[in-house]
């Protein structure tokens, strides 16, 4: 816990104990190396500051005031892990670093890109399976045969009898995760709430990379996108 | 034992059955019978002729189609009671028939066909927190929002939890889940891909 008792940053009282106080826990999370600092505001110091602020400011202001919100983040900041088999390429991975080390304590993220074929294979599962006993008793066994024997071709029709059946799911390719544009973030019911403020908040500084959706979804989720 | 008083058992009982069958069938057809009285069910699926669930269903938060469930009558087939109902999606006119039949216990079974021996465990009479229902497990009730409903409590009815940062996303995808309020019914349905259903209106015959 970082204990400021006086405005830290440009322009601010900048007490020696506070400046030692952010030194030392901008080296633990890694903004600034290591270094003895003597308690006086530094380029290095005011670097890190700044480079805080970047995660969720559109224009940094480099002062940290008592228990305002870049000493709250600063005092909770620690980074997440990604769930096993989750990609994050290219802009996901610029955004999960954005807004990773600001989640509330318990955060994960638990989804990111997923192909296409991962979703074909589930919408193809649903129709061979799942709801195979549901389709052929609404559209007939001669349909469900026909659609059964090309499913990539008759993959319009299977979407169709799929959702007939009152199954909501997207068309392969078109969801936001298959064109590389969502993360899905885990994490105990509780911080749900927390988790979409921070979204929101790492958005606004950010609206040329988050487009400001954000969903809890029923599977648990929060779900966020990119522009 | 007294065989005498057995057979008389037997005859009375064998009667009683057969007047029980004869006043359902009597005016219908034999294959969709309409039956006299309602039997008992779970709290969680309330099963009366009448009752309808209206649902929204969407997408990563993008509306895709509504869908409605109505219980338009109450069969018997083959001797069992079911409750027949009707799975409207979307402006597609056809519909999609389920029947419901409740077991001794007040456990409610779904299939789509009476005659096949193809049923589906939906929920039990009073499921607990770690039960079994089928392939899937009872996690707990939770508060859950419906625009029917406003936060209600229910219960959770999934394949596997998926509170665990280790899962991986392939499996993550392959989750199911299903919430059911006590006097409502199915107030929610979600998966692993970001669909979901969630209850935006029902009305019941009997609340």
């Amino acid at each position: 816990m970082m204990i400021l008792t006086q405005a830290v940053g440009k322009g601010c009282p900048n007490r020696p104990e506070d400046v030692k106080a952010l030194h030392r826990r901008l080296m633990e999370i890694g903004k600034i190396p290591c270094y003895v600092s003597q308690g006086t505001l530094d380029d290095r110091i005011m670097k890190g500051i700044m480079d805080v602020q970047k995660h969720f400011m559109h224009a940094p202001d480099g002062v940290i005031q008592v228990n305002h919100t870049t000493h709250r983040l600063l005092n909770h900041w620690s980074v997440k892990k990604v769930s096993p088999g989750v990609q994050l390429p290219g802009r996901l991975k610029t955004a999960w670093d954005l807004v990773n080390p600001i989640l509330p304590k318990g955060s994960y993220c638990s989804s990111g890109y997923r192909s296409a074929e991962s979703q074909r294979r589930i919408l193809q599962r649903f129709y061979t399976s799942k709801y195979k006993s549901a389709i052929i008793a609404k559209y007939g066994q001669t349909q469900y045969d026909s659609a059964r024997s090309d499913m990539l071709a008759h993959e319009d029709e299977i979407l169709t009898m799929v959702r007939g059946v009152g199954q909501a799911i997207a068309k392969p390719g078109s969801s936001a995760h298959q064109r590389g544009k969502a993360i899905d973030l885990g994490g105990p019911a509780t911080i749900d709430n927390q988790q979409v403020k921070i979204i929101k908040l790492v958005a606004r500084a950010h609206p040329s990379l988050l487009s400001g959706k954000v969903i809890k979804e029923r599977n648990g989720c929060v779900h966020f996108e990119l522009v | 034992m007294n065989t005498k008083y057995l057979t008389a058992c037997a005859a009375i009982a064998c009667l009683l059955t057969l007047s029980c069958t004869s006043v359902v069938s009597d005016s219908l057809p034999a294959d969709s019978e309409k039956a006299a009285t309602p039997r008992k069910t779970s709290p969680y699926f309330p099963m009366s002729v009448g009752n309808r669930w209206h649902y929204s269903c969407s997408v990563e938060g993008e509306h895709v189609f509504d869908k409605t469930l109505t219980i338009v009558a109450l069969e018997v087939h083959q001797g069992t009671e079911y409750f027949h109902g009707q799975l409207q999606v979307g402006d597609d006119p056809s519909t999609l028939n389920l029947f419901y039949h409740a077991d001794d216990l007040g456990g409610i079974f779904m299939t789509f066909d009476p005659a096949l021996a193809d049923e589906t465990l939906l929920v039990t009479a009073n499921p607990l927190s770690g039960d079994r229902i089928g392939n899937c497990q009872v996690a707990g009730e939770e508060l859950v929002e419906t625009p029917a409903t406003g936060e209600i409590k229910a219960l959770l009815i999934e394949n596997f939890s998926l509170d665990n940062p280790q899962l991986q996303d392939e499996q993550r995808m392959e989750w199911e889940g299903k919430h059911y309020a006590r006097g409502v019914g199915l107030v929610s349905e979600a998966d692993g891909l970001g669909g979901s259903c969630v209850l935006h209106a029902f009305h019941l015959q009997n609340p």
